[in-house]
């Protein structure tokens, strides 16, 4: 089942910084997508435009069969409620005068989402490996690796649909970084993920699908080990051929 | 023979907290060496107090020998006649490692004409202008002249760093500090700018002391590791020994982590 489709999107300034140039691709249910680019490529664009931060200035956006029209409050509620996000730096994308509690119940209250949230925050931390006591504490108390942890449960919370995460593992250290990549590819057992990241041996680990962009152009996309075992355009070539590995 | 840097027991300390503890390493003239280490390691304030660019705050004990001199509690005047000839730097970001003010020629003529003097020579202007592009095309920058009328915004991140280097090579320095040079870059550019550190280095026969986070980055530039872990060097060898057969557990945890998203881009995890 489709629950995202990108037809023919592009997106620009003005006519002279045309940033995206006609990108089409579809998310299946329970199918996880890495969208690979260097800076420049567009993916934090198509993150953005994902998000409904932005609108496309051509093509259309499917979800769930609707259009996704972020001047549309009633679309964005429930939008919002399937789609959350991850983003790069867990020392900036949560707010640190809030105790943990209150950051990860966030998405039940704006939203509005009726139940137990004391028990629906308790069931986020467990799935992202935190102890219990974590919800009476300060961002500032975390290490990098456990404000990530914070800000998936944060996203998690509202048990959304699709999962949209930019660059969600750059800013940790390698050790932290392999934990919070099998964090993500336990929990995407339940959820769409959608990995933006510049790094493939990341989404490599973790993504079934991927999507290779260069200068607002996919110029190659489909099953990860596939693309990866036998690259055909010459940019997915030079790019895996960049990856620096270690000596056997 | 005596190494060109000597680090021995050197322990780093601001206010009762200890950043660096007992540390020691040495380099000799032309070998390379990696410093690896994650955030809060202490790796970056090693090369600076190697270079005397602690800040006051952070007060070094033990010793630093570079090229016969003691670095420890030298006196300012007498590090900035080191800095140069016997040590240079390449930052981890070009766009604020240079003036944003200054074009790029002007700036590469700064440690150039600081060398020229020192060994005694005073050329023209025009010159001086020559060599600039000279160490432009060397670090295989396109069209030097343009790039050396250009301001640092107007080239691309790459060839900023590219400029980085050209100014630590116009030095013509014995050791050459790369502190996480390729961090910020995109994967294809990091692997241009690794490959030409990697044949620069070797041709000018210059020593070269690598930091970075990154395992397999490391594995590309340098022959040696040592492992830092909050402060304390847990681990050093031949880079082959260290990542075909780490000892310490977190070197072990460092490397299978490597490994693993190397499996996973190969299809053997």
């Amino acid at each position: 089942m489709t629950l995202l489709d990108v037809r023919d999107v592009t997106f620009g300034y003005g006519r002279q910084r045309q940033v995206l140039h006609g990108v089409s691709f579809a998310v299946k249910k329970g199918v996880s997508v890495g969208l690979v680019g260097e800076s420049g490529s567009g993916k934090t664009t198509i993150l953005r435009l994902l998000l409904g931060l932005t609108k496309p200035t051509g093509g259309t956006i499917n979800f769930g069969g609707s259009v996704l029209d972020p001047s549309s409050r009633g679309f964005m509620r429930d939008y919002r409620r399937s789609v959350q996000a991850v983003f790069q730096d867990p020392y900036s994308s949560l707010d640190p005068r809030q105790k943990v509690r209150d950051i990860i119940s966030e998405p039940l209250q704006s939203l509005r989402i009726p139940g137990a949230h004391g028990e629906a925050v308790a069931a986020a931390l467990d799935a992202v490996g935190l102890p219990a006591d974590a919800i009476n504490r300060y961002p500032h108390e975390f290490s990098g690796g456990q404000r990530q942890r914070i800000a998936i449960a944060r996203a998690i919370v509202a048990r959304p649909q699709l999962v949209l995460a930019d660059e969600a593992v750059s800013a940790l250290d390698l050790s932290t970084r392999i934990r919070i990549v099998d964090l993500f590819k336990r929990l995407s057992e339940n959820m769409t993920l959608v990995f933006v990241s510049h790094d493939l041996g990341v989404v490599a680990s973790l993504c079934e699908e991927i999507i290779i962009l260069e200068r607002g152009h996919i110029v190659e996309s489909g099953n990860t080990r596939e693309i990866l075992d036998a690259p055909q355009h010459p940019y997915t070539q030079k790019l895996l051929q960049s990856v620096p590995r270690m000596p056997r | 023979m005596t190494p060109l840097l000597s680090v021995d027991g050197l322990t780093l300390k601001t206010g009762d907290k200890t950043l660096v503890s007992d540390l020691s390493f040495s380099l000799g003239a032309g070998e390379r060496m990696g410093l690896i280490g994650e955030s809060g390691s202490g790796k970056s304030l090693t090369a600076m107090a190697v270079t005397g660019l602690l800040p006051k705050s952070i007060v070094p004990a033990g010793s630093i020998l570079l090229d016969g001199q003691q670095v420890v509690g030298t006196l300012e005047r007498t590090l900035n006649g080191l800095r140069g000839s016997s040590v240079a730097v390449v930052f981890q970001e070009p766009l604020t490692a240079l003036d944003p003010l200054m074009k790029i020629g002007t700036q590469v003529a700064g440690p150039l004409g600081r060398r020229l003097a020192r060994e005694g020579k005073s050329p023209p202007r025009r010159e001086v202008d020559r060599e600039v592009l000279q160490f432009l095309d060397h670090v295989a920058l396109p069209q030097p002249e343009r790039i050396a009328n250009s301001y640092p915004h107007e080239i691309s991140g790459g060839q900023r760093q590219r400029v980085a280097i050209a100014m630590a090579l116009a030095c013509k320095p014995k050791l050459l500090i790369a502190d996480e040079p390729t961090t910020a870059l995109d994967v294809t550019t990091q692997a241009e700018i690794l490959k030409l550190l990697d044949s620069l280095v070797r041709e000018l026969g210059m020593a070269l002391l690598f930091i970075s986070h990154d395992l397999p980055v490391v594995a590309t530039v340098v022959d040696r590791v040592t492992v830092l872990r909050n402060g304390r060097a847990v681990e050093e060898g031949p880079v082959k020994a260290v990542f075909d057969q780490p000892r310490h557990d977190y070197t072990k945890t460092l490397v299978e982590a490597a490994r693993s998203f190397d499996n996973a881009l190969e299809g053997t995890a």
